[in-house]
């Protein structure tokens, strides 16, 4: 009875393990169309993964030592699903125009996948390391995936070694927390901590493990990375980048502050004020000289995670909700425009500088419209949903007490609202000398028009959709 | 009682012209006539619905009338609570007599991109409209800032040489003011628990907490109105904007601005207004005298209005900061006629313009030859812009001026030697323009105003006029409402 009951547990991660396997299995027998065939495994597999979670109950709470499911947890699986099957869906132009339809790229997103579910519910720290582990090594694979691309394999040599560096120094601080408590399941660290607290090790132990989540989550001081391997990937695995693991780590990482780190909350608080403010002075100033669209947003990523880490500071459940509103808003901002920048291509190249982007709004009007929602939401001027979600951030902030924070923060909003604007002028403003034709294709459109929708009209959601996150219990 | 949602009206009709706007098809000149016809009628519509409110808007009362209330955000019920006192009600009919005169004029200027000069100019309006509108504060920063949107394009898009240029200082400043806004707004909201501007005016803030709050609220409205030394994003959007842009930004959003501090800062903070007025009152002083010289040093026609602009919104500042009655109503009569003389000073350039590409007093001279029409309409605004007895722009400058005096005597001598100093870069400009002029120019080639331009400017030159004549007509609606608003003040 208890080996399935906890089969149960897991079973949506069985379900991609499973999928994952039959595909490679399949791609290796296929003998033509392997990357169609392959996409079309992976999209059932996370269809049927996602079922599973919608259908059994959702607010079913189950556990075991090291493995927890809430309401929560489901609900941030079903969005993580959500998206990759979007990835999945509007990189499918770009990796076929771009030759890159081989037939690995679906499974080792299935594999990232696979390792997102499980950081996500865990609940001991070696198994968050291993987790995160499965996701970063799929991922590096991804980003060299052009592999006849000298950027691509360079970004992915850098992502390796970098953030080999970062999982060793999260084991590291992890065996020193090890070390002092003789345990690594959350709820055991707490209760010790509870009763001991004082510990000079144990301290370092959250240190090296907040630093090596902080460069998962690519925050400043540790953001290094960011815009070379944004650059040199390619966009489609861009996308994933910007988007989902951001949703992951962030989780994960505020469980650990919130579990076995709870009485440490003196300590962490300080550290990640300084990654907030190094986080949205990095990324608003150095964004502000970009000329390439990737790294741009690369920069604007780190200012994002600046502000979302704002409501992990007040460690309320209303902080933690505004964080997941922001982190949800920004990421279907980032899928909308990302999509857009993977179908951007003229005289059969992709369109990689922003000076590209000249005449838009008189060649593709539609897409230069939705973009240009899209941006200004990203800048948080109302009545876009970004307003809402930076609004929210700062009342977090107020209400915890940090009002110096706020003010950071909407300073360094005006600064990178200016970049968002200089992308809209170039669409608008800027004159050309011949109209440039762009290729675009109808997926890109659909995700364009649903994404810039949503920033449109969440504000007649709004009330719901908060109401909604304050209830779950984060 | 339930009655017809007509604020909710008034700003859902532009918006539903800009959608329709959007979906026009068709071939291009087809298109773009359309397009005038719809942008003409729906500001029409509006017009007519404005007129409406006005007929049936209780005087005496001294409550926000035709009030609208749904929640938004449940937190510190954050609604969208729309409703209008009679202050608002002179803002919004100013707004919607604006309009058609613009887009009655655009018929003969825009040349390019009609369909979203046109959806621009819809949001604006209905923005504008819900910035006067709004009872909450949040969904008055909501108004407030997305007004930065459409004007951002107008500028950038439709405007001159250097419109990237200006459009981002535009933007950009005004987003830096209003973010310190939103800070202050939070802040309330989380002391006082609500978001409701008729609940926070009966809510009593601490005095410390009043003066920081009425501090970051300050950069925002003063830039939007704007006040000196944040005036400097103004003469640049000025010269670049488009006619129709600089009609509607000098007519009404430089109104947005001090009608905030008239509806947010003096109701909600009455302490921290009075702290702070002989600071206003230093700022405007300034304003009226230094931008007053700046305009005598211009050669551009247009930027001398512009830094005009500047000088009479010194009187709006410094008589809503007399914290008097007839200071107030000065003001907002000042408001009121600035908006429909300025309007028209920058229709005459506009019209100007479009005859020889030229915004440079030494290009024309001798206009009273060939344009006699245009000559007559042009000093009338342009001596109501000085303040002559008579026109609108006097009545405005005078209860400001008396208002002033009552509690601040230097400072009311220097505002008041703005009068003249008004009348001595206006006068000179009528001088070179109009009478006099060297002769290099291409006067002889200039025509004459057709019948729909002579119908536009006769329309503002009748207003500015009757105002002048009547003041009667503003001061008695504004009355109650500007008594209610100094209610917080002993």
């Amino acid at each position: 009875m208890d080996a399935f009951s906890n089969l149960n547990l897991y079973l949506p991660e069985i379900i991609i393990f499973l999928g994952a396997l039959i595909s490679i299995v399949s791609g290796a027998f296929f003998k033509n169309n392997k990357y169609n065939k392959v996409l079309f495994l992976s999209f059932m597999t996370i269809t049927i993964s996602f079922s599973f979670i919608l259908f059994s109950d959702i607010s079913n709470e189950s556990s075991s030592n090291n493995f927890v499911n809430t309401t929560f947890t489901n609900i941030v699986k079903l969005f993580v699903l959500t998206l990759a099957i979007g990835v999945l869906y509007v990189s499918n132009g770009y990796i076929k125009s771009n030759k890159l339809n081989l037939f690995e790229y679906p499974i080792l997103l299935l594999f990232a996948v696979l390792g997102m579910l499980l950081m996500i519910s865990a609940n001991d720290l070696l198994f968050l390391y291993i987790s995160i582990e499965l996701q970063s090594l799929s991922l590096y694979v991804l980003v060299a995936l052009n592999r006849d691309s000298l950027k691509s394999s360079e970004a992915a040599l850098k992502y390796f070694i970098l953030g080999s560096i970062a999982s060793a120094i999260i084991l590291y601080g992890i065996s020193m927390t090890y070390s002092i408590t003789g345990t690594t399941n959350y709820n055991l660290i707490k209760e010790f901590s509870f009763t001991d607290k004082n510990t000079l090790i144990f301290s370092f132990g959250l240190i090296l493990i907040l630093s090596g989540m902080a460069f998962k989550l690519s925050a400043a001081p540790f953001h290094m990375w960011t815009p070379d391997v944004y650059e040199g990937s390619p966009s489609s695995v861009t996308t994933i980048l910007i988007t989902i693991p951001k949703v992951v780590v962030f989780v994960a990482l505020v469980k650990l502050l919130n579990e076995p780190f709870f009485y440490f909350k003196n300590l962490w608080q300080q550290i990640i004020i300084i990654i907030i403010v190094l986080s949205m002075a990095v990324g608003s100033i150095a964004a502000l000289r970009q000329e390439n669209i990737k790294r741009l947003f690369a920069y604007g990523t780190i200012a994002n995670i600046g502000y979302v880490l704002i409501g992990v500071i007040s460690n309320s459940n209303q902080g933690l909700s505004s964080s997941i509103l922001y982190l949800v808003i920004y990421t279907i901002a980032s899928l909308g425009i990302f999509s857009f920048i993977m179908m951007c291509r003229k005289e059969n190249s992709q369109v990689v500088h922003l000076q590209g982007l000249v005449g838009l709004s008189q060649s593709n009007s539609f897409a230069a419209i939705c973009m240009v929602m899209l941006l200004l939401s990203m800048a948080g001027i109302p009545p876009f949903a970004g307003f809402f979600a930076k609004f929210y951030i700062f009342i977090a902030a107020v209400e915890s007490g940090f009002l110096s924070l706020a003010i950071i923060g909407v300073i360094f909003s005006v600064i990178s609202a200016f970049y968002y604007l200089k992308i809209i002028k170039i669409m608008y403003m800027d004159s050309q000398e011949d109209i440039n034709i762009y290729e675009v294709d109808n997926k890109m459109y659909l995700m364009l028009l649903i994404t810039s929708l949503v920033m449109l009209v969440f504000i007649f959601f709004a009330n719901d959709f908060i109401n909604f996150l304050n209830k779950l219990n984060i | 009682m339930i009655t017809f949602p007509l604020l909710s009206t008034i700003i859902i009709v532009p918006l539903i012209g800009a959608i329709i706007a959007f979906l026009i098809k068709g071939d291009e000149a087809n298109v773009s006539k359309n397009l005038r016809e719809l942008a003409i009628w729906t500001s029409l519509v509006v017009l007519v619905i404005s007129i409406i409110i006005l007929l049936q808007f209780d005087l005496n009362s001294q409550n926000f009338q035709f009030i609208e209330k749904k929640t938004i955000l449940s937190k510190f019920d954050i609604s969208y609570h729309l409703g209008v006192d009679s202050v608002s009600l002179i803002f919004i009919l100013l707004t919607t007599t604006l309009f058609p005169i613009c887009f009655l004029y655009s018929k003969l200027s825009i040349k390019f991109r009609t369909r979203e000069f046109v959806i621009a100019m819809l949001a604006l309006e209905a923005l504008t409209l819900g910035v006067f509108c709004s009872l909450d504060i949040v969904l008055f920063y909501i108004f407030f800032e997305s007004l930065l949107i459409p004007m951002f394009l107008i500028i950038g898009i439709w405007g001159g040489k250097n419109r990237i240029f200006s459009s981002f200082k535009f933007f950009l400043y005004t987003l830096a003011g209003s973010v310190f806004f939103l800070i202050s707004i939070i802040f309330m909201a989380y002391t006082s628990n609500t978001t409701s501007i008729p609940q926070l005016d009966n809510y009593y803030f601490d005095v410390y907490l009043q003066k920081w709050l009425w501090f970051g609220m300050f950069l925002s409205f003063a830039i939007k109105v704007p006040m000196w030394p944040f005036h400097t994003w103004l003469p640049d959007a000025h010269v670049e904007a488009p006619t129709i842009g600089s009609m509607i930004l000098a007519g009404v959003l430089l109104k947005v601005g001090a009608f905030a501090f008239l509806r947010i800062s003096l109701p909600i903070l009455p302490e921290a207004s009075i702290y702070f007025s002989s600071f206003i009152m230093t700022l405007s002083a300034i304003a009226v005298v230094y931008t007053s010289i700046v305009a005598f040093a211009q050669t551009d026609i247009k930027k001398l209005i512009a830094y005009s602009s500047v000088a009479h919104m010194g009187y709006v500042t410094a008589g809503i900061f007399s914290i008097s009655k007839i200071g107030i109503q000065g003001s907002l009569f000042q408001m009121i006629s600035h908006g429909i003389v300025s309007a028209g000073l920058f229709l005459s350039i506009g019209l100007l313009y479009e005859r020889t590409k030229s915004r440079i007093m030494d290009d024309y001279n001798l206009i009273i030859k060939s344009m006699p029409i245009f000559s007559l309409f042009f000093i009338v605004l342009v001596l109501s812009s000085v303040g002559l007895p008579g026109t609108s722009g006097f009545i405005g400058e005078l209860l400001v001026v008396i208002g002033v005096f009552k509690n601040f005597l230097i400072l009311g001598f220097i505002i008041s030697s703005g009068i003249i100093l008004g009348a001595v870069y206006m006068m000179s400009l009528v001088r070179k323009i109009i009478f006099t002029g060297s002769n290099s120019s291409t006067v002889t080639e200039l025509t004459d105003l057709n019948v729909l331009e002579i119908l536009l400017m006769l329309f503002l030159v009748f207003f500015t006029l009757l105002l002048g004549l009547f003041p009667n007509i503003i001061l008695n609606i504004t009355e109650t409402s500007v008594i209610e608003i100094l209610k917080n003040f002993n």
